[in-house]
């Protein structure tokens, strides 16, 4: 008796899923690569806050191109998909898958929206004459948001994958961790995008 | 609780926050940014640019911790994840502030707004998410002992 608990206690020590910090690797791995990715944005945004002055008299720069009224309508799209996917992942915790689907569709649906808003954006700024190369402004500016873009867009194939994992009924309560950190991943790019909107566009230029 | 039990077991976003909750939050964070919005109109942006990037870097920051602590859940979750991003924000933001400060951005303001912008939103960060925040879940230690 006492030989089978203690066999117990050693495979449960040797389990190759135990964690010495008692959570989840995933979740924690997440962690990690969040805090990297704060560093490439920090460092985007200080390039761009570098480069966005030094045009030329004739140049066009921050003040001839941008439309915040439109900007502000994407950003506050985005805010809205960080509740929507939170809805998403109480609906799964709650089991009501339903309510879970139409959540992740949702947030994907606005991410969309505030993805093609940017090409829109990047496609009037390119009519004006502001191209990637056309001066250090423009490489900034479309190197700093775009990757925010890729981010968002590689945000909303994570979503999808979850709801077809939901429709296959591979997705339940018991994996709603999994959304939780593609959640996080999710929050992530919306604040990032908070400091993108205040630092880029409202900061008197 | 096992370590094994702990990490399989999903974390929980339902009960710590409920659903209205959440919503309440979002439209606080909707009215914040329609703050923010508004310095952009013609009678306010006459400010001194640094009264506008004092209270936008304040909006934003304010912003940027709700949806840290409520809709990453940090406020509820296990210390330990506030503590590996607030250190990386703590510790980056000074660097790439003082990376731009040297590269001549902010050439003509005043040294007191220059080491305030420097120092205060990191300092803020660190004393809100370490000191008066130290996460929800400690049951790991428990299973340590």
């Amino acid at each position: 008796m006492a030989d089978t608990a203690v066999a117990a206690d050693t495979h449960e020590e040797h389990d190759p899923h135990a964690t010495s910090l008692g959570m989840s690797h995933e979740k924690l791995g997440m962690w990690v690569f969040l805090g990297s990715d704060c560093l490439l944005f920090g460092g985007l945004i200080s390039v761009y806050l570098l480069n966005k002055g030094r045009i030329g008299p004739d140049d066009i720069g921050p003040d001839e191109v941008f439309d915040i009224p439109f900007t502000s309508v994407s950003s506050f799209v985005l805010l809205m998909s960080s509740l929507t996917v939170v809805l998403a992942i109480t609906a799964l915790q709650r089991g009501d898958i339903r309510r879970n689907r139409i959540w992740l569709l949702t947030t994907a649906l606005l991410g969309a929206i505030f993805v093609g808003g940017q090409v829109y954006e990047f496609t009037v700024f390119y009519r004006e004459g502001l191209g990637y190369t056309t001066n250090l402004f423009g490489s900034s500016f479309f190197t700093l948001t775009g990757f925010h873009g890729v981010h968002v867009s590689v945000g909303i194939v994570m979503l999808m994958s979850m709801y077809l994992q939901s429709s296959r009924g591979k997705l339940g309560p018991a994996q709603s961790e999994k959304l939780e950190i593609i959640g996080l991943y999710w929050h992530f790019v919306d604040v990032v995008w908070i400091v993108i909107f205040t630092i880029v566009y409202l900061f008197p230029q | 609780m096992t370590a094994t039990e702990q990490a399989t077991e999903p974390t929980g976003y339902e009960g710590h926050v409920s659903d209205a909750e959440y919503v309440k939050i979002a439209l606080i964070l909707g009215l914040l940014t329609a703050i923010e919005v508004g310095t952009y109109f013609e009678s306010v942006h006459k400010a001194p640019d640094w009264l506008l990037i004092l209270v936008l870097s304040t909006l934003m920051v304010v912003k940027f911790v709700m949806v840290a602590a409520y809709f990453m859940h940090l406020k509820y979750d296990d210390a330990i994840f506030t503590k590996f991003i607030a250190t990386g924000l703590v510790l980056a933001y000074p660097v790439y502030g003082i990376f731009a400060f040297a590269m001549g951005w902010l050439p003509d303001w005043h040294w007191f707004a220059k080491v305030s912008l420097l120092v205060v939103p990191p300092v803020l960060t660190a004393a809100v998410f370490l000191f008066a925040w130290q996460g929800g879940n400690h049951d790991h230690d428990d299973a340590a002992h």
